[in-house]
Protein backbone atom coordinates (compact mmCIF):
# COMPACT_ATOMS: atom_id res chain seq x y z
CA UNK A 1 0.00 0.00 0.00
CA UNK A 2 1.19 3.40 -0.80
CA UNK A 3 1.91 6.09 1.44
CA UNK A 4 -1.06 8.36 -0.22
CA UNK A 5 -3.65 4.89 -0.11
CA UNK A 6 -2.63 5.19 3.90
CA UNK A 7 -3.38 8.80 4.15
CA UNK A 8 -6.60 8.68 2.48
CA UNK A 9 -7.90 5.70 4.45
CA UNK A 10 -7.24 7.82 7.48
CA UNK A 11 -9.03 10.80 6.74
CA UNK A 12 -11.94 8.28 5.56
CA UNK A 13 -11.84 6.73 9.28
CA UNK A 14 -11.87 10.11 10.63
CA UNK A 15 -14.73 11.31 8.89
CA UNK A 16 -16.77 8.23 9.52
CA UNK A 17 -16.17 9.21 13.60
CA UNK A 18 -17.10 12.22 13.24
CA UNK A 19 -20.30 11.44 10.96
CA UNK A 20 -21.07 9.16 14.24
CA UNK A 21 -20.64 11.47 16.56
CA UNK A 22 -22.23 13.91 15.19
CA UNK A 23 -25.29 11.76 14.37
CA UNK A 24 -25.43 10.52 18.01
CA UNK A 25 -25.46 13.98 19.35
CA UNK A 26 -27.80 14.61 16.69
CA UNK A 27 -30.15 11.96 18.55
CA UNK A 28 -29.50 13.24 21.94
CA UNK A 29 -30.58 16.71 21.27
CA UNK A 30 -33.43 15.94 19.59
CA UNK A 31 -34.58 13.21 22.76
CA UNK A 32 -33.41 16.63 24.84
CA UNK A 33 -36.03 18.57 22.89
CA UNK A 34 -33.44 20.52 21.06
CA UNK A 35 -36.25 21.81 18.37
CA UNK A 36 -38.55 23.56 21.02
CA UNK A 37 -35.43 25.27 22.96
CA UNK A 38 -33.75 26.32 19.47
CA UNK A 39 -37.72 27.68 18.43
CA UNK A 40 -38.01 29.35 21.99
CA UNK A 41 -34.32 30.86 21.31
CA UNK A 42 -35.15 32.35 17.71
CA UNK A 43 -38.56 34.21 19.08
CA UNK A 44 -36.34 35.62 22.06
CA UNK A 45 -33.95 36.78 19.59
CA UNK A 46 -36.41 38.51 17.76
CA UNK A 47 -38.02 39.94 20.54
CA UNK A 48 -34.74 41.17 21.80
CA UNK A 49 -34.01 42.97 18.44
CA UNK A 50 -36.96 44.85 18.72
CA UNK A 51 -36.23 46.11 22.11
CA UNK A 52 -33.04 46.86 21.37
CA UNK A 53 -34.59 48.77 18.66
CA UNK A 54 -37.21 50.54 21.10
CA UNK A 55 -34.04 52.15 23.02
CA UNK A 56 -32.61 53.39 20.02
CA UNK A 57 -35.99 55.31 18.92
CA UNK A 58 -36.42 56.35 22.68
CA UNK A 59 -32.87 57.47 23.05
CA UNK A 60 -32.78 59.37 20.35
CA UNK A 61 -36.26 61.24 20.58
CA UNK A 62 -34.59 62.20 24.54
CA UNK A 63 -31.90 63.59 22.62
CA UNK A 64 -33.36 65.41 20.25
CA UNK A 65 -36.09 66.97 22.51
CA UNK A 66 -32.98 68.12 25.11
CA UNK A 67 -31.32 69.74 21.39
CA UNK A 68 -34.46 71.36 20.76
CA UNK A 69 -34.72 72.87 24.34
CA UNK A 70 -31.01 73.79 24.11
CA UNK A 71 -31.10 75.25 20.76
CA UNK A 72 -34.06 77.52 22.22
CA UNK A 73 -32.14 78.58 24.91
CA UNK A 74 -29.00 79.18 23.91
CA UNK A 75 -29.87 82.15 21.80
CA UNK A 76 -32.14 83.61 24.34
CA UNK A 77 -28.73 83.72 26.80
CA UNK A 78 -26.28 84.81 24.14
CA UNK A 79 -28.78 87.72 23.82
CA UNK A 80 -29.38 88.83 27.20
CA UNK A 81 -25.12 88.99 27.58
CA UNK A 82 -25.08 91.30 25.06
CA UNK A 83 -28.20 93.51 26.66
CA UNK A 84 -26.80 93.60 29.91
CA UNK A 85 -23.73 94.19 29.27
CA UNK A 86 -24.81 97.14 27.15
CA UNK A 87 -26.93 98.32 30.03
CA UNK A 88 -24.21 98.09 32.17
CA UNK A 89 -21.74 100.27 30.05
CA UNK A 90 -24.18 102.55 29.80
CA UNK A 91 -24.96 103.29 33.35
CA UNK A 92 -20.92 103.34 33.48
CA UNK A 93 -20.45 106.40 31.04
CA UNK A 94 -23.20 107.99 32.96
CA UNK A 95 -21.55 107.72 36.50
CA UNK A 96 -18.37 108.76 34.83
CA UNK A 97 -19.59 112.39 32.92
CA UNK A 98 -22.48 113.12 35.26
CA UNK A 99 -23.19 113.55 38.94
CA UNK A 100 -25.72 111.56 40.19
CA UNK A 101 -28.17 113.23 42.59
CA UNK A 102 -27.13 111.65 46.15
CA UNK A 103 -30.69 110.11 46.96
CA UNK A 104 -30.21 107.98 43.56
CA UNK A 105 -26.60 107.00 43.72
CA UNK A 106 -26.91 103.58 45.59
CA UNK A 107 -29.86 102.51 43.67
CA UNK A 108 -27.46 102.95 40.76
CA UNK A 109 -24.97 100.87 41.68
CA UNK A 110 -27.02 98.48 42.76
CA UNK A 111 -28.77 98.10 39.26
CA UNK A 112 -24.94 98.40 37.86
CA UNK A 113 -23.92 94.89 39.80
CA UNK A 114 -26.95 93.42 38.94
CA UNK A 115 -27.08 93.97 34.91
CA UNK A 116 -23.24 92.99 35.41
CA UNK A 117 -24.36 89.93 37.87
CA UNK A 118 -26.96 88.91 34.67
CA UNK A 119 -23.95 88.85 32.23
CA UNK A 120 -21.72 86.39 34.35
CA UNK A 121 -25.09 84.35 34.79
CA UNK A 122 -26.18 83.78 31.45
CA UNK A 123 -22.63 83.17 30.63
CA UNK A 124 -22.63 80.49 33.40
CA UNK A 125 -25.85 79.37 31.63
CA UNK A 126 -24.63 79.36 28.15
CA UNK A 127 -21.44 77.11 29.17
CA UNK A 128 -23.81 74.54 31.12
CA UNK A 129 -25.80 74.58 27.82
CA UNK A 130 -23.35 73.47 25.85
CA UNK A 131 -22.60 70.76 28.45
CA UNK A 132 -26.29 69.42 28.02
CA UNK A 133 -25.71 69.95 24.96
CA UNK A 134 -22.10 67.53 24.26
CA UNK A 135 -23.88 65.04 26.96
CA UNK A 136 -26.36 64.10 23.79
CA UNK A 137 -23.58 62.53 22.22
CA UNK A 138 -23.91 59.35 24.31
CA UNK A 139 -27.22 58.65 21.41
CA UNK A 140 -24.60 58.01 18.83
CA UNK A 141 -22.78 56.01 20.63
CA UNK A 142 -25.12 53.77 21.86
CA UNK A 143 -26.89 54.06 18.99
CA UNK A 144 -24.19 52.82 16.73
CA UNK A 145 -23.83 49.92 19.56
CA UNK A 146 -27.35 48.65 19.27
CA UNK A 147 -27.12 48.49 15.27
CA UNK A 148 -23.98 46.45 15.82
CA UNK A 149 -25.54 44.03 18.69
CA UNK A 150 -29.25 43.49 16.05
CA UNK A 151 -26.99 43.10 12.83
CA UNK A 152 -24.87 40.28 14.77
CA UNK A 153 -28.70 38.53 16.56
CA UNK A 154 -29.82 39.04 12.96
CA UNK A 155 -27.34 36.75 11.63
CA UNK A 156 -27.47 33.99 14.33
CA UNK A 157 -31.13 34.13 13.91
CA UNK A 158 -31.09 33.44 10.54
CA UNK A 159 -28.53 30.63 11.12
CA UNK A 160 -31.15 29.10 13.94
CA UNK A 161 -33.19 29.41 11.41
CA UNK A 162 -31.75 27.17 8.92
CA UNK A 163 -30.84 24.58 11.61
CA UNK A 164 -34.76 24.31 12.43
CA UNK A 165 -35.58 24.43 9.02
CA UNK A 166 -33.06 21.76 8.26
CA UNK A 167 -33.43 19.09 11.42
CA UNK A 168 -37.04 19.78 12.31
CA UNK A 169 -39.22 19.35 9.79
CA UNK A 170 -42.57 19.45 11.93
CA UNK A 171 -43.50 22.51 12.99
CA UNK A 172 -42.70 23.14 16.56
CA UNK A 173 -45.77 24.18 19.07
CA UNK A 174 -46.26 27.24 19.82
CA UNK A 175 -48.26 27.11 22.83
CA UNK A 176 -45.69 28.58 25.88
CA UNK A 177 -46.82 30.18 28.80
CA UNK A 178 -46.61 33.99 28.45
CA UNK A 179 -44.35 35.64 30.20
CA UNK A 180 -46.02 38.58 33.07
CA UNK A 181 -42.72 40.16 34.10
CA UNK A 182 -41.54 40.63 30.18
CA UNK A 183 -40.64 44.25 30.99
CA UNK A 184 -41.67 47.33 29.20
CA UNK A 185 -43.52 46.41 25.87
CA UNK A 186 -42.68 47.89 22.44
CA UNK A 187 -44.67 49.82 20.75
CA UNK A 188 -46.44 47.66 18.43
CA UNK A 189 -46.79 44.62 20.81
CA UNK A 190 -47.82 46.76 23.24
CA UNK A 191 -51.40 48.18 24.10
CA UNK A 192 -52.06 51.86 23.54
CA UNK A 193 -54.11 53.69 27.07
CA UNK A 194 -57.09 53.37 25.22
CA UNK A 195 -56.96 49.19 24.64
CA UNK A 196 -56.18 48.71 28.24
CA UNK A 197 -59.03 50.95 29.27
CA UNK A 198 -61.57 49.04 27.14
CA UNK A 199 -60.11 45.76 27.89
CA UNK A 200 -60.03 47.30 32.01
CA UNK A 201 -63.97 47.92 30.92
CA UNK A 202 -64.63 44.15 30.27
CA UNK A 203 -62.96 43.31 32.84
CA UNK A 204 -65.70 45.04 34.42
CA UNK A 205 -63.19 47.72 36.62
CA UNK B 1 -9.58 80.38 2.26
CA UNK B 2 -12.38 82.45 2.77
CA UNK B 3 -12.79 84.60 5.56
CA UNK B 4 -13.02 82.38 8.79
CA UNK B 5 -16.75 83.49 9.84
CA UNK B 6 -17.56 83.31 6.06
CA UNK B 7 -16.30 79.73 5.77
CA UNK B 8 -18.46 76.75 4.62
CA UNK B 9 -18.24 73.69 5.95
CA UNK B 10 -20.14 69.87 5.28
CA UNK B 11 -20.88 67.97 8.39
CA UNK B 12 -21.35 64.61 7.44
CA UNK B 13 -22.94 61.61 9.95
CA UNK B 14 -25.45 59.46 9.70
CA UNK B 15 -26.60 60.00 13.06
CA UNK B 16 -28.82 63.75 13.22
CA UNK B 17 -28.24 64.21 16.89
CA UNK B 18 -24.44 63.97 16.14
CA UNK B 19 -24.88 66.74 12.87
CA UNK B 20 -26.87 68.73 15.15
CA UNK B 21 -24.39 68.62 17.84
CA UNK B 22 -21.19 69.26 15.74
CA UNK B 23 -23.81 72.37 14.00
CA UNK B 24 -24.16 73.80 17.36
CA UNK B 25 -20.21 73.84 18.44
CA UNK B 26 -19.03 75.17 14.93
CA UNK B 27 -21.63 78.20 15.44
CA UNK B 28 -20.16 78.46 18.81
CA UNK B 29 -16.94 78.42 17.60
CA UNK B 30 -17.74 81.33 14.87
CA UNK B 31 -18.59 78.95 11.77
CA UNK B 32 -22.05 79.98 10.99
CA UNK B 33 -22.37 78.36 7.44
CA UNK B 34 -23.19 75.18 7.85
CA UNK B 35 -24.41 72.70 5.87
CA UNK B 36 -25.12 68.37 6.19
CA UNK B 37 -24.58 65.60 4.91
CA UNK B 38 -26.47 62.15 5.79
CA UNK B 39 -23.77 59.73 4.42
CA UNK B 40 -20.87 59.95 1.70
CA UNK B 41 -22.55 59.50 -1.23
CA UNK B 42 -24.67 62.68 -0.26
CA UNK B 43 -21.90 64.62 0.77
CA UNK B 44 -19.79 64.23 -2.79
CA UNK B 45 -23.34 65.38 -4.81
CA UNK B 46 -22.96 68.68 -1.99
CA UNK B 47 -19.54 68.88 -2.78
CA UNK B 48 -19.84 68.64 -6.31
CA UNK B 49 -23.25 71.11 -6.25
CA UNK B 50 -21.65 73.98 -3.79
CA UNK B 51 -18.35 75.43 -2.96
CA UNK B 52 -17.17 74.56 0.67
CA UNK B 53 -14.33 74.82 2.59
CA UNK B 54 -13.87 72.54 5.20
CA UNK B 55 -15.39 69.31 5.77
CA UNK B 56 -16.20 67.36 9.38
CA UNK B 57 -17.01 63.54 8.67
CA UNK B 58 -18.21 60.65 10.66
CA UNK B 59 -16.36 57.02 9.73
CA UNK B 60 -18.95 54.34 9.92
CA UNK B 61 -22.15 55.27 7.90
CA UNK B 62 -24.43 53.35 5.46
CA UNK B 63 -23.96 54.06 1.86
CA UNK B 64 -20.89 55.16 1.49
CA UNK B 65 -18.77 55.41 4.30
CA UNK B 66 -16.28 58.34 5.86
CA UNK B 67 -12.87 56.56 4.75
CA UNK B 68 -14.33 56.08 0.98
CA UNK B 69 -15.62 59.74 0.94
CA UNK B 70 -12.53 60.71 2.06
CA UNK B 71 -10.80 58.65 -0.85
CA UNK B 72 -13.43 60.52 -3.27
CA UNK B 73 -12.51 63.70 -2.34
CA UNK B 74 -8.70 62.95 -2.57
CA UNK B 75 -8.77 61.75 -5.58
CA UNK B 76 -10.84 64.61 -7.18
CA UNK B 77 -8.67 67.24 -8.34
CA UNK B 78 -11.90 70.01 -7.68
CA UNK B 79 -12.31 68.47 -4.00
CA UNK B 80 -8.98 67.05 -3.08
CA UNK B 81 -7.36 70.44 -1.47
CA UNK B 82 -10.06 70.22 0.93
CA UNK B 83 -9.30 69.90 4.73
CA UNK B 84 -11.36 66.75 5.87
CA UNK B 85 -11.71 66.20 9.92
CA UNK B 86 -12.71 62.66 10.70
CA UNK B 87 -14.81 62.61 13.67
CA UNK B 88 -15.71 58.87 14.34
CA UNK B 89 -15.95 56.19 17.00
CA UNK B 90 -13.70 54.08 15.23
CA UNK B 91 -10.82 54.36 17.40
CA UNK B 92 -8.44 51.28 16.73
CA UNK B 93 -4.70 52.12 15.59
CA UNK B 94 -5.46 50.39 12.15
CA UNK B 95 -8.43 52.81 11.54
CA UNK B 96 -6.25 55.74 12.24
CA UNK B 97 -3.36 54.89 10.03
CA UNK B 98 -5.72 53.55 7.45
CA UNK B 99 -7.39 57.63 7.56
CA UNK B 100 -3.87 59.21 7.83
CA UNK B 101 -2.63 57.20 4.64
CA UNK B 102 -6.31 58.28 2.61
CA UNK B 103 -5.14 62.01 3.57
CA UNK B 104 -7.59 63.12 6.82
CA UNK B 105 -6.16 66.02 8.22
CA UNK B 106 -7.00 65.38 11.35
CA UNK B 107 -9.21 62.79 13.44
CA UNK B 108 -11.08 63.07 16.79
CA UNK B 109 -12.37 60.11 18.63
CA UNK B 110 -16.26 59.76 19.92
CA UNK B 111 -17.08 61.01 22.38
CA UNK B 112 -15.25 64.42 22.03
CA UNK B 113 -15.26 67.87 23.79
CA UNK B 114 -15.71 71.35 22.01
CA UNK B 115 -11.93 71.94 23.22
CA UNK B 116 -11.17 69.63 20.82
CA UNK B 117 -12.63 70.25 18.05
CA UNK B 118 -12.04 73.80 18.34
CA UNK B 119 -8.52 72.86 18.68
CA UNK B 120 -8.37 70.22 15.48
CA UNK B 121 -9.85 73.29 13.44
CA UNK B 122 -7.45 75.82 14.66
CA UNK B 123 -4.47 73.65 13.47
CA UNK B 124 -5.62 72.19 10.24
CA UNK B 125 -6.79 76.09 9.28
CA UNK B 126 -3.13 77.25 10.94
CA UNK B 127 -1.65 74.68 8.82
CA UNK B 128 -3.94 74.73 5.27
CA UNK B 129 -3.07 78.33 5.00
CA UNK B 130 0.50 78.67 5.41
Amino acid sequence: MNEKVKVQNREQALYDRLGSTVRQLHTAMRELGYERVLDETLREITSSQDRLLYIATLTEQAANKVLNAVDESIPIQTEQVLQSKGIADRWQVMLENSAVPNELSELVSETLSFVNRVADNSEGEKTRLMEIMMAQDFQDITGQIIKKIVELTQKLEIELAQILRDYAPTTVSVDKPVDLLAGPAVPDLAMEQDDVDSMLADLGF
Amino acid sequence: MADLNEMKFLVVDDFSTMRRIIRNLLKELGYNNVDEAEDGNMALAKLNRDKFDFIVSDWNMPGMDGLQLLQAVRADPKLSHLPMLMVTAEAKKENIIAAAQAGASSYIVKPFTAATLDEKITKILEKHNK
